[in-house]
């Protein structure tokens, strides 16, 4: 009973052996066939289906960006916590990262004008790396603000040197997301795809919406990845938010239905928590967001909650049995610049 | 060198219910992949549990006394005898925290402290008394406490537990195992109780007809081989309870891994994260078959690795912790009620069943629903707030002395 046999045994038990094949070649998944994944009662049998795909297109290689947190500039900003390090615009310079990414609290009224300024301003001090910002939602938001058609949107904010759209949990839970990802890839950028879904939402919907994204990167491309997005954090009441077995069910329904047409599989360890993405390590994810960068943490680490380090990220990585390597922000090889 | 025949062989062999070797096990912990170790792990679990049943308990962690003379560098919750800091419960304390635990539908206090330099076994007696006047289950006093208070008391470990099984002592905890190894004791507890006293508290007590619990804190400074060591020295532990009683229903009633979370003297040492907790819970099950039940430590691993853990060899989600301060002082501070747990176990495809210490089913109550819960706790589960007429439902056979 080789590694392979005793997982095949237990994909076998949960009757979905016949699958097997087609997930270790990278065959395109019937949606017929993902429902019987997803009604299969055994996550560690979609976990090993998922995983054999993977393998297949990642081998050990676990990607992960170095995240350069940006506040947005003229905006509020909540008090920094133990988890979470953010830089004002003026102190990026010398701060070695892969990728930067805008973070706060924008105003649901915000200007076109004042967001296309931010990210020339953040272009303007860290021109080396990839930018990543402006959820689906929030480019609805402008939008709507503005006036503007969602594509004039998003051209927009490319042309100023926007290079690829952030997520925020529970997005990609209905259409409306991947309108603005299909607009982004009018205008050339890159994205990530959002898998969102809530408690109890890993159901009939949820594929229909996996199918509505491998449907849009089969007909042209331009996603990087597909993130998987519960709508709480980790530290929602399990009454409220996703259980593990949701997560590791939604990773791996998105490996399998995905993974002949978009290469990675992302987990942000920020909304999933990093214990959970180091598991769906091997529930068909080969990606990690959650690295942040910083010239000195702004908390002590000594008790209390710890920031998601690049050498705390690597070290997980490497506990799952997988090997990290450094990506931008457009999931090229990377290796951290300081600007 | 990873020899994949040998992974295949020894997966089945720990699936068909045979031995794995110190050699073996410290092969799987090295080699094997997460995924194989879960499912194989879960194999065993379901032959011992096939009912798909996942129990789990309300108790509080009680803490009688911070006071502590065993200065472990890995501990943020001591404080040194004589300290400012240190405090000791009043009787008037113990008793609302225990009211408090069975009107939220509790059976037991979980209640340890620290190493005293001078508190004997009377001491203690009439504490244990004292908690078992209220007709609750007292699982209390680890290894280190027992061993130090046979110590201050000039008797022998046995008279000790029997002394105080004779106050109302029903079991004895795991607390203080961290791992069972001299090396890895004297890297962060070099003054508590060596492996060979721990493990004689719980063959003493074993013998005496008491069920105590075993844990593993692992991931500080210790080896992989000091980890299989320590199943070891349990597995041994648990066949002789067996042997000397002619049946399985004696030693340890479970096992319970968590993962060190770095304060104090060894702040600078990184956590271990959940890909190391599963791993080593599945190689638990695989490794200790004779102990018959496993639990998921969500208190440091949060609710969702807790729930995964139910795929990885574990037929339990320990207990509700109404109250925990040691784990919380070293920052974390995951929390669940009963109705959150049920959630959780549901959602992993299992059945939950409250038990009581001897995994007996017991009927659950008071806070037995989400409806309940939000009606105590309002939207926010960690607002428990008791109503007054939560306490009307205490048995009334309180007594003892205030």
């Amino acid at each position: 009973m080789s590694r392979e046999s005793l997982l095949k045994r237990i994909v076998d038990a949960a009757g979905l052996g016949d699958l097997w094949i087609a997930a270790r070649r990278g065959a395109r998944i019937a949606r017929s066939d993902l429902e019987r994944v997803r009604t299969c009662g055994h996550p560690l049998a979609a976990a090993a289906l998922a995983d054999a795909r993977r393998e297949q297109a990642a081998g050990v290689v676990v990607t992960h960006p170095w995240t350069l947190r940006v506040r947005a500039p003229s905006i509020p900003f909540v008090a920094e916590s133990a988890m979470f390090v953010s830089h004002p615009i003026d102190r990026l310079a010398g701060v070695p990262a892969t990728e930067t990414q805008l973070v706060g609290a924008l105003p649901s009224d915000l200007p076109l004008g004042l967001a296309l300024e931010m990210i020339r301003s953040v272009k303007s001090a860290r021109p080396d790396v990839p930018l990543r910002a402006f959820s689906p939602s929030q480019v609805e938001e402008l939008s709507i603000t503005d006036g503007a058609s969602l594509g004039d949107v998003v051209t927009e904010l490319a042309r100023v040197g926007l290079d690829t759209l952030d997520w925020a949990p529970g997005d990609g839970t209905d259409g409306a997301a991947l309108r603005v990802h299909e607009h982004a890839h009018d205008a050339r950028m890159k994205t990530v795809a959002p898998v969102g879904y809530s408690k109890g939402g890993v159901d009939e919907a949820f594929l229909g919406r996996l199918d509505a994204i491998r449907e849009l990167d089969e007909n042209g491309g331009g996603f990087l990845s597909a993130v998987v997005l519960p709508d709480r954090t980790e530290g929602a009441s399990p009454l409220h938010g996703p259980a593990g077995t949701e997560d590791t069910l939604a990773c791996a329904l998105t490996r399998l239905a995905l993974g002949h047409t978009i290469s990675h599989v992302t987990i942000d360890a920020h909304v999933i928590g990093h214990k959970l993405a180091a598991l769906l390590l091997s529930a068909g994810a080969d990606d990690v967001v959650g690295a942040q960068a910083a010239a000195a943490w702004t908390t002590p680490t000594g008790d209390g909650p710890r920031p998601l380090n690049p050498d705390r990220m690597r070290r997980y990585v490497i506990e799952a049995r997988r090997s990290p390597d450094l990506r931008d922000g457009l999931f090229r090889d990377a290796t951290a610049s300081t600007g | 060198m990873s020899d994949p025949a040998r992974t295949e062989d020894l997966l089945a062999k720990a699936i068909d219910g045979g031995r794995l070797t110190p050699d073996e096990g410290l092969y799987l912990h090295d080699e094997a992949d997460l995924l194989s170790l879960g499912a194989a792990a879960h194999e065993v679990r379901m032959r011992l549990h096939p009912e798909r049943v996942v129990t789990y308990i309300v108790d509080r962690n009680v803490n009688y006394s911070n006071v502590c003379d065993s200065y472990c560098n890995f501990c943020s919750f001591y404080a040194a005898p004589g300290s400012k800091n240190g405090y000791v419960l009043s009787r008037a304390a113990l008793r609302k925290k225990i009211l408090e635990t069975k009107a939220l539908g509790g059976e037991q206090i979980l209640m340890q402290g620290g190493t005293h330099p001078e508190w004997d076994v009377e001491w203690y007696a009439d504490l244990i008394a004292y908690c078992k006047s209220f007709d609750i289950h007292v699982h209390a006093l680890s290894s280190p406490e027992i061993h130090k208070i046979a110590q201050v008391s000039g008797i022998s470990v046995r008279d000790t537990i029997a002394r105080l099984h004779e106050a109302g002592l029903d079991s004895i905890p795991g607390g203080g195992a961290e791992v069972l190894t001299d090396y890895a004791r004297d890297a962060i507890s070099p003054l508590k109780c060596t492996t060979d006293q721990w493990l004689e508290v719980h063959r003493e007590a074993h013998a005496l007809g008491l069920r105590t619990t075993a844990t593993m804190m692992l991931g500080h400074r210790e080896r992989p081989i000091d980890r299989i060591q320590h199943l070891e020295f349990l597995r041994q532990t648990q066949d002789l309870a067996h042997e000397n009683a002619g049946s399985t229903d004696a030693g340890f009633t479970a096992y319970i891994s968590w993962l060190f979370q770095p304060t104090h003297v060894l702040k600078a040492d990184e956590p271990k994260g959940g890909a190391e907790y599963l791993r080593t819970v599945a190689l638990s099950r695989l490794y200790l078959q004779n102990v018959a039940n496993m639990q998921s430590s969500w208190v440091t691993m949060g609710p969702k690795i807790g729930q995964m853990a139910l795929w990885f060899g574990c037929n339990d989600m320990g207990s509700t912790m109404i109250e925990e301060n040691v784990v919380s002082s070293a920052g974390v501070a995951y929390r669940m009620l009963s109705p959150e747990i049920c959630s959780v176990i549901e959602a992993a495809g299992f059945r939950a069943q409250q038990r009581n210490f001897f995994y007996e089913p017991v009927d659950a109550r008071f806070l037995d629903t989400p409806e309940r819960m939000r009606e105590v706790c309002g939207e926010n589960p960690r607002n428990l707030a008791l109503p007054a007429e939560a306490f009307d439902q205490v048995p009334a056979t309180v007594s003892g002395r205030e």
